[in-house]
């Protein structure tokens, strides 16, 4: 503070104040000495911020619904309400949903993913929470070696000494999913895991060559180091408002006005018709998941009385691809939701890497037999880039259709696409990253077990990686974080023909921040 | 940017950029509320509404009538005073100093002891700031605490710089001619000191 400014302000309007320097000045010193500390948090900053953005948003998606068609702006939800028991109960809970819910929690519409920039770091310490607890450090030294207390288990994940050295893992396979060597004439879906130990070797061009391209193509990385981390802006909330009404109307015998401050943060409708829908909105993941209502669809005659139905499927028996999408397609049309930020869609296919080794199929006789349901992903990509999971596979909008009858048993993974993003220090080092990726990438410590007796071999190749976002999961103050981190996805290029091995890609996060999680 | 092109973005629909109105002014009107309330959680609810409301009426917002820091302090200063009325509906209140008593939680009997961060310097500060109307009051810590300069201050109270000037100078005399004579005798005895 620059005292002689304050008293040069003074004197031109008191210049009899001069004389008494000392004493103005002894006035300016206690107050400033006695100036208390307000105390502003920077995360009360961090968090007003997002939220103010967070409504920014829904009330730009007002204005924008308001302007497109004023009069059905709330039509991809008005079918919920079809035949849905009193017709008092219905008016009453749409004009809820009309009146309460902010619009922005609905703007899955949004045919613009959006990105607000932030400072660097703006989103604070990325440590996965038992990290951050652990005292692990972040930033510059992220790169240095893991704590002491978890080095035993990163050398397996590193494949201690040697980079080369196998891992020792469980043959990947997911839940409900057959794992291990098939065994001619056994069943294809064993129920314990065969122990295989994996050694990845990588094939690619240099990796210092690709994250010079990242650097040449500005595809995020510049001069600085950094690279943007994203963080999808969710969380919300609807007033408890007219819905009090509502729930005083059930005779819960429940006095609502003893609770204070209560918000809404998920609802669920369903269709009280044959064959109908249950629809899952949670405001605070600001997502929406639709599934059947299966205590509708069981009671549907064709399927009760059609042993058709019920008859495990061959792979010949599968409808064609063109005939799952379209069916997708035709769901997500009919019901008006919006595809605007995800790529063409592809049917996962994984499960045929279980059937591709299976020795028994397509006979009387088969064990493993194709999926009731396939599943189609609308592959996201925000900002040019393809989003995957953790697990390496595609991250998108998931619609799984019933191969019996080409119906959509359920739609996943619908959530608004507004994002914040910060740039953080990256991994430039090269030969780190080779060796993260030859130890088997991101969450591979997962995966890592101790070798058995008979353990097998398998070798494993990893072509040239891309640059892609990865959705990671973080947690922090009792509230998760959807992020998306830069990463390198290695496609493996030869993998065991005769094991059950699901994986196609190894995934090494570029931020330092998230490479001393590993 | 200047804020009134970041206005004009808003008042265009790109609402996003109200967070660089934010980022700029979070700061400010947080400790312009603190000093107000002596408590950092009601602060803390104070500001996330007076942003709330500063968002949704940005539209509403005309630049020709004045500047966008004078319209958020008015939103602080009205907000805060609501808040005070929640607790004291007959008095007439703008803030702590004038209530007399720090601020409590809404809806709950207000705890003088509790409800208040920092107690001792309010109790410090009050035999200079106590006395005072509370605009005086307002330029003083808003000068000195603050640091904001004269224009900000009058953008701040919708006056002019020259008369945030004239108080401060007339809070300073005044407070100086307040001084107790003990003080006045021992700085003029060191002021002799200093000088000889």
């Amino acid at each position: 503070m620059d005292i002689q400014k304050i008293l040069n302000d003074l004197y031109a309007m008191e210049p009899e104040l001069r004389s008494r320097e000392q004493e103005v000045i002894k006035i300016i010193n206690e107050l400033l000495a006695s100036r208390p500390d307000t105390k502003f948090d920077e995360k009360f900053r961090l968090a007003l911020r997002e939220r103010l953005l967070t409504r920014a948003n829904e009330l730009e998606a007002g204005a924008r619904l308001a302007r497109a068609r004023p009069a059905r702006r709330f039509q991809p939800l008005s079918w919920l309400f079809i035949g849905a028991g009193a017709a008092a109960s219905v008016l009453l809970v749409f004009s809820f949903v009309k009146n309460n819910i902010r619009p922005g929690l609905f703007d899955l519409k949004n045919a613009q993913t959006s990105v607000t920039k932030l400072a660097d770091n703006a989103f604070g310490n990325l440590l996965l929470e038992e990290k951050a607890a652990a005292g692990a450090t972040a930033g510059p030294d992220a790169a240095a070696p893991a704590p002491a207390q978890k080095q035993e288990k990163r050398e397996i994940a590193l494949g201690s000494p040697a980079p080369s050295a196998p891992v020792a893992a469980y043959g990947r396979g997911s839940a409900g999913v057959a794992t291990g060597i098939a065994e001619p004439g056994k069943t294809i879906a064993p129920d314990y895991p065969v122990y295989d130990v994996y050694k990845y070797a990588y094939k690619g061009e240099p990796i210092m060559e690709i994250l010079k391209q990242v650097q040449d193509d500005n595809g995020g990385q510049d001069d600085s180091g950094t690279m943007q981390v994203l963080k999808r802006i969710k969380g919300g909330d609807a007033s408890f408002g007219q819905l009090s009404s509502l729930l005083s109307g059930a005779r819960l015998g429940i006095d609502w006005n003893k609770f204070s401050g209560i918000k809404v943060q998920n609802i669920s409708f369903s269709e009280n018709r044959d064959r109908g829908y249950s629809v899952y909105v949670d405001l605070n993941e600001s997502s929406v998941s639709i599934n059947q209502n299966w205590s509708n669809w069981t009671r549907s005659s064709d399927m009760v009385v059609s042993p058709e139905y019920y008859k495990p499927l061959r792979v010949s028996d599968l409808p064609g691809d063109d005939k799952i999408i379209a069916a997708a397609d035709k769901f997500l049309r009919d019901y008006g939701i919006p595809t605007d930020s995800y790529g063409p869609p592809e049917i996962q296919k994984d499960w045929l890497i279980g059937y591709g080794v299976a020795a028994v199929k397509d006979s009387g006789t088969a064990e493993y037999y194709a999926p009731d349901s396939l599943t189609v992903i609308y592959p996201l990509k925000v900002e040019g880039k393809n989003i995957y999971e953790e697990s390496g596979y595609k991250s998108g909008l998931s619609v799984a259709v019933n191969a019996h009858g080409l119906t959509v048993q359920n739609v996943y993974n619908l959530t608004s696409q507004q994002y914040e993003s910060s740039g953080y220090a990256a991994e430039k080092d090269a030969s780190r990253l080779q060796k993260l990726a030859e130890a088997g990438g991101w969450r591979q410590e997962f995966y890592a077990a101790e070798q058995g007796p008979n353990a097998r071999v398998v070798k494993i190749e990893l072509g040239t990686p891309s640059v892609e976002l990865v959705k990671i999961w973080t947690y922090k103050d009792n509230a998760s974080q959807e992020l998306l981190v830069p990463s390198l996805i290695f496609p493996i290029t030869k993998k065991p023909t005769n094991a059950y091995f699901y994986q196609k890609n190894i995934i090494v996060p570029l931020i330092k921040d998230i490479l001393t999680n590993f | 940017m200047e804020d009134r092109e970041i206005i004009g973005q808003c008042q265009k629909g790109e609402l996003k950029q109200f967070g660089l109105l934010y980022d700029k002014y979070a700061k400010k009107i947080y400790d312009f509320v603190y000093f107000k309330t002596w408590h950092k959680e009601t602060a803390e609810d104070i500001v996330s509404q007076v942003f709330m409301k500063g968002l949704e009426s940005v539209k509403k917002f005309d630049p020709d009538k004045g500047t966008f820091s004078a319209w958020l302090y008015a939103i602080a200063r009205n907000t805060v005073i609501d808040y005070y009325r929640v607790k004291k509906a007959d008095v007439n209140i703008e803030d702590v100093w004038d209530l007399g008593l720090p601020a409590g939680k809404a809806g709950e009997h207000v705890d003088l002891d509790s409800a208040i961060d920092a107690r001792d310097t309010l109790e410090k500060v009050k035999k200079y700031l106590g006395k005072l109307e509370p605009t005086q009051r307002e330029i003083v810590i808003m000068r000195v605490w603050q640091e904001m300069p004269y224009e900000e201050i009058a953008e701040a109270l919708g006056k002019s710089a020259e008369s945030c000037r004239m108080s401060f100078s007339r809070v300073m005399a005044k407070l100086r001619a307040e001084m107790p004579l003990l003080e006045l005798i021992i700085l003029f005895a060191l002021w002799i000191f200093k000088k000889y």
